[in-house]
């Protein structure tokens, strides 16, 4: 696919980081990303670049783990860690905000004051519309499966007070945001004519950690990037107000507490996914994982990942990640002592995780590479071209008339290849692996149609139901194929890349004619792809399936084949790029290969090298068997054994033309 | 021919196709060196009709003992799940066995094509890549005269053998 490699070669590993690495770099100083709360963080670990690892926190011995532990036990003790955990876990606190009881509540009038000497004084308003533009903003959800967006309806100035209203469910978010810093000022947010928290319903303590929680998350979290930035949480203002936790001990402490609230702020897994698909650790302080972990727990699938300007020491700091995380195509490991300590490390990640696509913000794989990765080749069976071995293109005709007719007359069909002994059967791989690129939905009762017969032996064990579900000659044939669902197949022709189609001589098959008790030479044909289901009344394109089958074919029946077995496994759409081309190990060279050591000559697919036409190499055959006498078929192979170079074609056949049997020439033998 | 019922056939070949499959796939995971064993032993090439005729992703061998030793040598650490298996017969009578054939002879005289779909994971446990699969396999019955050192009289050994098979990763 030129027009993929093209954009992937071209993409320079400047312009491609979205992950949190870029994010964190285009705000500049360190600050949220609406710019409105002045972090101050004193980036720790930044200035370590060039010295030795040997910082006083660097030792990983016993003893000083064991005074790490007893720091971190800190103000707030484990009893405590755990209990707000299992409170918040619980229920006894809404992680989701409460559902309004009354949304048609009426508005509630907020004041606001302490903004006037804002850095956005100097606009034409004095900044009012920009500071209700960072309310809005702010209060506003946007992390979780119920987004809430909050509007002031009205607002006015008096004095040096701003008067805003808004619909009474959204007063808590407000309220919640007196204090907050917005543009180089404290705002201070009170209801209006009420003491100063009234308005908010009383909570217990967990709740407000809660609530406090959720701020910190929503807050960090940047609805366009998808990257929920969760750097330097021990420098986190409002982390360090709410006073739950002890300062060097914030992270160990609060980063369980975040991953659980991120949890229940979404109904489905595959919700928060989408939501969050990179994440910064960065400015943390943190050795190793064990404070973190949990973040691979909750978000298995993230694309991006920023652990950089932390004080991992080596490799095996990381070791808990090794495994997770299996669809990282970012990572950030700057700034951290493991550069100089382990100066080969890159190769080292490169290889743990098989989808990376970045590290540091430099390219280590292609987008292909990564693709291909996802899909190992390096067992001793690659991936090849199809093995395709017919006689007189019969194999080959019996796959184009039969996929034709199954998606336009399939009693026709069943007439046409299927006598008295012919058998067809079904089954369905309900459990399937699907498309890894997968987006259609698994419904419920999906194999519905099919079930009925299906005769997976794994699933239908009674002798009875085995032989129902097996169908013998045109008619009863004919019958199953009416209850599958209408389909249409891909063209073979045009779209040969969704097929793979293949087939070698099958000793032994029945022998009709009943002369041969051992059988006679047939086929099997096995044929992988795909079909869209139509809708039985309108014809639209439904549900997308794959699907194998293999026949068994033979001499006899009305049009001289036969099918003798005709099995049909139904599965999840499986996509198609286990047998594109584009992964065809050594594709040409195999070609090649497999033509000269091709015990049979197939007549009907002629390999040529590139840039000789199918006429070209006609009337070279032609000429050559004009020139030798040798039969179409021998003045082929003779050519083909030369690659076609006519003048190579006439030496070698001087030189072996004594040695040819009379067969090989025309009215010979 | 005449001795067996459409019910024996059933039986017969749904049977065997199930417990053949699952000791195939446990010898692929975990006793490789018994792999040979599941196939017909290699008989001359003629025309192309050579057997055990054994296509893997595309790549064609006729020697079981290539097969076992890319198994044993080259083969990461597999784990084979047939999620779904058919059976049919495909001969149901091979060779003519006489007038009054006995029953367990006219068992032993069909050729049965079996079909597969599953999953197989690589490299590790739980962890490893998933590649889905589908495999196509024609048996017959391990006798003399179909190229078998057969099972004796104490009917050791395998009762069918693989004689030819397409395999191919489907997803």
């Amino acid at each position: 696919m030129p027009a993929s490699t093209m954009a992937a070669r071209s993409q320079s590993p400047r312009d491609a980081p979205r992950g949190p690495a870029a994010s964190r770099r285009r705000g500049g100083a360190r600050s949220d990303r609406d710019g409105d709360l002045k972090m101050d963080i004193a980036v720790k670990g930044r200035g370590r670049i060039g010295k030795s690892s040997s910082a006083p926190s660097s030792s990983r011995d016993p003893a000083s783990r064991t005074s790490r532990g007893e720091a971190r036990g800190g103000m707030l003790s484990g009893t405590a860690r755990r209990a707000i955990l299992r409170q918040a876990a619980a229920g006894d606190v809404s992680m989701r905000e409460p559902k309004p009881t009354n949304s048609r509540g009426g508005l509630v009038e907020l004041s606001i004051t302490g903004w006037e000497k804002s850095k956005a004084s100097g606009n034409a308003d004095g900044g009012v519309s920009s500071l209700i533009g960072w309310l809005e903003k702010k209060a506003s959800h946007r992390l979780g499966s119920r987004t809430r967006d909050v509007k002031v309806k009205k607002s006015r100035k008096e004095g040096s007070a701003v008067i805003i209203s808004v619909p009474s469910e959204h007063v808590g978010a407000l309220i919640r945001m007196n204090g907050y810093e917005w543009a180089g000022t404290n705002v201070t947010i009170e209801r209006l004519g009420g003491s100063k928290n009234s308005s908010v319903e009383v909570k217990s303590q967990a709740e407000e950690t809660k609530a406090m929680l959720r701020g910190v998350l929503e807050r960090r979290y940047n609805a366009d990037t998808k990257v929920l930035d969760l750097s330097a949480l021990g420098q986190d203002e409002e982390l360090n107000k709410a006073n739950v936790f002890d300062k060097n001990s914030t992270t160990r402490k609060i980063f369980p507490a975040l991953m659980r609230v991120l949890e229940f702020s979404f109904d489905t897994e595959a919700e928060r996914h989408a939501a969050v698909t990179g994440v910064s650790l960065a400015n943390n302080g943190l050795i190793d994982l064990a404070d973190v972990t949990s973040l691979s727990q909750t978000l298995p699938k993230l694309q991006n990942l920023d652990l950089s300007s932390n004080n991992f020491k080596g490799l095996s700091s990381l070791q808990n990640w090794r495994k997770r995380f299996s669809q990282l195509q970012h990572l950030v490991l700057s700034n951290n002592p493991l550069e100089q300590a382990e100066p080969e490390y890159p190769a080292e990640v490169v290889k743990w995780y098989p989808t990376l696509r970045f590290l540091n913000n430099v390219q280590v794989r292609t987008e292909e590479e990564a693709t291909q990765k996802a899909a190992p080749t390096d067992l001793p069976f690659p991936i090849r071209t199809p093995n395709f071995q017919d006689e007189g293109g019969i194999a080959e005709g019996f796959v184009r008339t039969f996929f034709a007719g199954f998606d336009t007359d399939r009693a026709a069909l069943a007439a046409h290849y299927y006598d008295n002994l012919s058998d067809f059967s079904f089954a369905v791989n309900t459990q399937a692996p699907r498309d890894p690129e997968a987006t259609q939905a698994t419904e419920k009762q999906e194999w519905d149609q099919y079930i009925k017969s299906s005769r997976n032996l794994k699933k239908i064990s009674q002798p009875q139901a085995r032989q129902n579900r097996h169908f013998r000659g045109p008619k009863a044939v004919a019958d199953a194929f009416a209850t599958l669902p209408k389909t249409k197949h891909p063209d073979l022709a045009t779209e040969a890349r969704k097929w793979m189609v293949e087939a070698h001589i099958q000793p032994g098959v029945p022998d009709p004619t009943g002369q041969s008790a051992s059988g006679v030479d047939g086929f099997m044909i096995t044929v992988h792809g795909e079909f869209d289901e139509l809708d039985a009344t309108t014809g639209q394109a439904g549900k997308k399936r794959s699907f194998d089958r293999t026949f068994i074919i033979g001499p006899g029946g009305p049009s001289g084949v036969r099918v003798v077995n005709d099995l049909l496994t139904l599965r999840a759409y499986g996509g198609a790029q286990s047998y594109d081309p584009d992964n065809f190990e050594g594709w040409n060279a195999n070609a090649t290969a497999a033509r000269t050591s091709d015990a049979t000559p197939d007549p009907a697919v002629p390999q040529l090298p590139a840039g000789l036409t199918i006429e070209m190499a006609e009337q070279m055959v032609a000429e050559l068997q004009k020139q030798t006498n040798m039969t179409i078929q021998y003045a082929k192979d003779c050519l083909e054994q030369v690659g076609w170079d006519f003048q190579k074609g006439l030496e070698a056949f001087a030189n072996v033309k004594g040695n040819l049997p009379g067969e090989a020439f025309v009215g010979g033998a | 021919m005449a001795t067996l019922t459409e019910t024996d056939y059933t039986r017969v070949s749904t049977d065997t196709g199930e417990q053949f499959v699952d000791a195939y796939y446990t010898a692929l995971d975990g006793s490789r060196n018994q792999i040979k064993s599941f196939y017909v032993p290699t008989a001359p090439i003629v025309n192309g009709r050579g057997v055990p005729h054994i296509s893997y992703n595309g790549e064609v061998l006729q020697d079981a003992s290539i097969f076992q030793e890319r198994f044993e040598k080259q083969m990461p650490w597999t784990h084979f799940e047939p999620q779904s298996v058919n059976v049919h017969v495909m001969n149901p009578s091979m060779a003519s066995l006489g007038d009054k054939p006995s029953k367990r002879d006219a068992e032993r005289n069909m050729s049965l094509v079996v079909q597969v779909s599953g999953f197989v994971r690589l490299h590790e446990r739980k962890e490893g890549p998933v590649r889905g699969f589908s495999d196509s396999m024609v048996l017959v019955p391990n006798k003399e005269e179909v190229g078998g050192r057969g099972t004796g009289k104490q009917d050791h050994g395998r009762r069918w053998l693989i004689q030819s098979q397409n395999f191919r990763f489907v997803v």
